[in-house]
This record gives structure tokens, C-alpha cells and sequence, in this order.
């Protein structure tokens, strides 16, 4: 009898702090589907469509971390399990709303840093991005069911010497039902090569367009890469994951997967999640520049 | 600067006779106390940064040992500070330790250790793997000041005829998850703890001292069963970051 209430009492602890164990929400990210046939789109061409916005969306590169200190909360002992129980709830309400914060906070003292490159692409509309995949991008109005929806998002470094690019794609399923549902769902994430003191200068100058013309030659990886695994050429064969490193400010950041092409300077990685990560090969030297469409 | 009078007129206390018995009580828990708290309130090892010249004496030997964790990849749970706390805690997480035992081998620490041995190498040293006759933990104690290792380590150079003995000890891996009683601060983190010292057998003293504690949020939803890919990507940053800090201090 004491073990069952005591079952119970830790089954209701766990069910009220399960939403509290959960990572806040952020909208840079999704989770990989893909239930297309393999012949789905193999002779066609792939459409592409903008979900919402039609403006360049750059934010300040961020570290994630939206732990929190220990919090001391003293539960009051004699208001017995109803009172217990809401006063896990409170606390598990509070931490959780703290963690949103700080996480918010983060976001926004990036975007700050990051605030001259913000002010020259607020007018910027992706549509002059698209280049050669211009005239494969369809109005929502006459978008059918096998366009896939693109949302671009780009990141710079704090020291604005690093361009990236996560490439948000998906097609819905028109199955109907209360949660939305998807046949193919991917990120793709695209790392720019970190520009020198020069060209760092000229982007914040932007002297001849140039930071039109690199977030034009990340959104146009990322097509090509997007093209490329929706027409199901990376393949779904296990491969052994191995590390590889991405420089980043002062550190090298990790990506686990296993590499599915290498093109023009650049690696494809798949990585852990499925998404599809390309960066550069190796540190251009001066007179090289990799991005994937400069030579190829 | 005014002098304010106290409140309290301290010659109205009345004196009351107090059981001797209970004074003694009193003293002897207010020393035990004392006692605990001088030894959580010792100040802690600082780092200690291997300097270009150390270790660079012709025919200095050196030993090398790895003691590696004593439980698999698990999930480390902290500030659950009850029972109940620390079952709600466990429910949490248990199937990202299944995950972890599952997966996770120590094939990445065996990489910290060989890391360690390289760079010793690297420095010209002439480093070789050594058993100790004896775990670290039943060597005499050494009463020495910061800069001196806790334990008697010069027996060691006979019995191994050695000068110095590099040790990394790596006491945890797998995940750290912070908890305030029932509810968790943050997600599960990848982790990787543990010690690298370098001991002269001749003085005990530290020649370099590194503590390694990384933790690495995932960088996005931790929680996808099975394969636990942010958390699992993570952990390897965990390991690659104490390998830079290694790399760092030798």
C-alpha cells in the first residue's frame, strides 16, 4: 500500500516537472522527415517557395546555454500533497520562464552585436538572393504540393567575420488531422569562410555589394544541397559517424555524421539529426576563396 | 561619525545556571562543526601551467598512468537533494542513460589518454605507461601547502624508477544534469570530468595541475529518443573541448 502511494506521488512529481525537462522552444531548427518515395521528383524539377517572410532574417550567433543556477526554493512541509504538488508546480513554472529568458536575453545581445549587418539587410528581399534558382521559386498561390517551403535564416558571429546560413525546408502532408504533418522535413546549415580583416572591413562597408553576394552564395548552397537530398542522391546507406570541426570564434565546433559529398572546397556532412551541414574544407588561404559557387 | 547607543541594556541578563553536562554537548558540536567546515572551506588546488623548460632535464624519466571512470557513461545528476528528488530526477532522464550505457564507450577517453602521451612526447619528453603498485587513494597523506599534492607520491620513484608522474584521472563522463530539488535547471549537458596533474617525485609538488570539468548544452531538443542526437553531439564537444584544454597545458 505505501509503495503504490509512493509510486503514485513520484508519477505525479514526474508528469508536472516533464514540461519543465523540455528544451525551450526556438524557431531555428526542425526535425528530420522524410517519408518520400524514392521516385518522388526523380525526373522533375524541384519548386521552391518562401514561407512567410519575404525580407533577409540575419541574427547574432549565440551560445545556447539557458541553464540556470541553483534556485532555492524552501517547500512548505504541512501543506500536504495537494500542496506540495502546487508548490512544484510554482517552481517548475518559475525555472522555466527564467530559462526562456535568459535564452531571449541571449538572442537579443547577439542581434545587438551584430546590429550593422542587421541595418544593411533590413531591406534586403531573399528573392535577389535566389540567382540561378530564381525562376524555380513559386508564388504560395501557385505553389502545388510537391514545392518545398524554404525558410531562410542567417546568422553572423559576434565579430562579424563569419557568415552562416540555416536553410528551414519542408513539404506538408495533406493528411488532415489536429498536428501538422510533413513529407519530407530538413535543415540544412551552411557555414561561410571567415573573412580576414580586409574583407571583414568591406563587408561592414559593404564595398560592391559584398554582403548581398555572400548570403547570395549561402542561400544557393543550400539549395543545391536541399535539391540534392530531396531527389534522394545522399541515399539513406548507415555510414560509420565520425567528428569533424567547424572553426569557430575560439573554439572548434563539433559536428558528428558521416560525409556525403564533397564539392568544390566544401564538405556535406549528414550529421546525427540528418540535417545536412556543408562548411568549407579547409581555411582558404588569400587568393582562394571555397564557397561552392564561386569555382563550380 | 555618530556613535549610536546599543538597544539592548547587556547588565539586566540575568545569569542562569547551566548544566555542565550540556556545555560540554554544546562544545563538542559547535568543534565537529568546525571541524567540517574547515575541511569544505580549504582552498582549492589552482591550476598550475606546465612551463616551457619543466621536464626538459636530459635523462628525466617519466611515468605515465590513466585511471579512467569507475561507472559507464551515465547521466550525473546534481541538487536533487531528497529522495523523492532524486527518483523524480532519475525518471527523468533514465532513457538517455540506456542511450549512453548503450553507445557511449570509452573509446573518446582512450583518445584523451594517447592525446596525453602524444604531447608529452611532443615536448621531447621521455614518457612511458607505468603501473602503480598501489591506488592513489591508499598512499600515505602529505602535509604540504597549496602547490603539493594531498597524498606521499615519492615512494613512487623507487618502487617505478621514475622522476615525475603525469596522472589523469577521469572520474566522469556521459551527462550532467543540474537539479534544484524536483526540478531540473537546464537539460542534460554533455560531460567529461577529471584531473591531469604532473607530480616531482622528489618534493611531491605539482609540476602542472589541470582540472577538466566540460559541460556542453545541446544546441537544440535534448530530449529524442532513441538516438538522442543534440544530446549525443554534445557530449563529443564535451570530449573535444577537454582535449583543446589539454592540448593548452602541455
Amino acid at each position: 500500500m505505501e509503495h503504490s502511494a509512493m509510486r503514485l506521488l513520484l508519477l505525479l512529481i514526474v508528469s508536472l516537472t516533464i514540461g519543465c525537462s523540455s528544451t525551450p522552444y526556438s524557431d531555428d531548427h526542425v526535425q528530420h522527415v522524410n517519408s518520400l518515395d524514392r521516385k518522388f521528383l526523380q525526373d522533375k524539377k524541384v519548386t521552391f517557395s518562401l514561407s512567410d517572410t519575404q525580407f533577409v532574417d540575419l541574427r547574432g550567433k549565440y551560445q545556447s546555454n539557458d541553464a540556470l543556477g541553483q534556485s532555492t526554493i524552501m517547500y512548505q512541509g504541512g501543506a500536504g500533497l495537494v500542496g506540495l504538488l502546487a508548490q512544484i508546480g510554482t517552481h517548475a513554472a518559475i525555472v522555466n520562464s527564467n530559462r526562456n529568458g535568459k535564452l531571449s536575453l541571449a538572442q537579443e545581445q547577439a542581434n545587438e552585436q551584430v546590429k550593422p549587418l542587421f541595418d544593411l539587410t533590413k531591406e534586403m528581399r531573399v528573392l535577389t538572393l535566389l540567382g540561378k534558382y530564381g525562376s524555380e521559386m513559386l508564388s504560395p498561390d501557385t505553389a502545388t504540393k510537391e514545392t518545398l517551403i524554404v525558410k531562410p535564416i542567417f546568422f553572423s558571429n559576434s565579430e562579424m567575420n563569419q557568415l552562416s546560413l540555416k536553410l528551414l525546408a519542408w513539404i506538408p502532408s495533406e493528411q488532415k488531422g489536429k498536428k501538422k504533418t510533413f513529407l519530407y522535413q530538413n535543415m540544412v546549415e551552411i557555414y561561410g569562410s571567415s573573412l580576414d580583416v580586409t574583407e571583414s572591413q568591406n563587408l561592414l562597408l559593404n564595398t560592391d555589394d559584398m554582403l548581398r553576394s555572400k548570403l547570395s552564395k549561402l542561400l544557393q548552397t543550400a539549395m543545391y544541397v536541399v535539391s540534392n537530398d530531396l531527389k534522394g542522391i545522399y541515399g539513406r546507406v548507415d555510414r560509420a559517424n565520425k567528428t569533424y570541426f567547424i572553426k569557430e570564434d575560439t573554439h572548434n565546433k563539433v559536428i558528428r555524421g558521416s560525409l556525403v559529398e564533397e564539392h568544390c572546397g566544401y564538405y556535406v556532412i549528414q550529421d546525427l539529426h540528418s540535417w545536412l551541414i556543408a562548411f568549407p574544407a579547409q581555411e582558404p588561404s588569400a587568393n582562394h576563396q571555397s564557397d561552392l559557387h564561386e569555382q563550380c | 561619525m555618530r556613535f549610536v547607543e546599543p538597544l539592548i541594556n547587556y547588565n539586566v541578563v540575568k545569569e542562569v545556571p547551566v548544566n555542565n553536562m550540556e556545555i560540554k554537548l554544546k562544545q563538542l558540536i559547535v568543534i565537529s562543526l568546525s571541524i567540517l567546515i574547515v575541511a569544505c572551506g580549504s582552498t582549492p588546488q589552482p591550476t598550475i601551467a606546465l612551463t616551457s623548460n619543466t621536464l626538459m632535464t636530459e635523462d628525466l624519466k617519466v611515468g605515465y598512468v590513466y585511471i579512467g571512470p569507475k561507472d559507464e557513461a551515465t547521466t550525473h545528476i546534481f541538487g536533487a537533494s531528497c529522495l523523492l528528488c532524486y527518483g523524480v530526477a532519475s525518471s527523468l532522464t533514465s532513457k538517455l542513460d540506456g542511450h549512453l550505457e548503450s553507445t557511449i564507450t570509452s573509446e573518446e577517453l582512450i583518445n584523451i589518454k594517447n592525446l596525453v602521451m602524444s604531447e608529452y612526447f611532443a615536448r621531447g619528453s621521455n614518457i612511458s605507461e607505468v603501473t602503480l603498485p598501489t591506488k592513489i587513494d591508499k598512499l600515505k597523506k602529505f602535509k604540504g601547502e597549496l602547490g603539493f599534492a594531498k597524498k606521499d607520491f615519492r615512494s613512487l620513484k623507487e618502487a617505478l624508477d621514475i622522476d615525475v608522474l603525469v596522472v589523469l584521472n577521469v572520474y566522469r563522463h556521459g551527462a550532467y544534469r543540474s537539479f534544484s530539488s524536483y526540478i531540473p535547471n537546464g537539460d542534460p549537458q554533455g560531460h567529461v570530468a577529471g584531473l591531469l596533474y604532473t607530480i616531482d617525485l622528489n618534493t611531491n609538488a605539482y609540476v602542472q595541475y589541470l582540472e577538466l570539468d566540460e559541460k556542453v548544452q545541446p544546441s537544440s531538443e535534448w530530449d529524442q529518443p532513441p538516438t538522442f542526437p543534440s544530446f549525443t553531439t554534445s557530449y563529443y564537444q564535451a570530449i573535444e573541448n577537454a582535449k583543446a584544454k589539454i592540448r593548452d597545458a602541455i
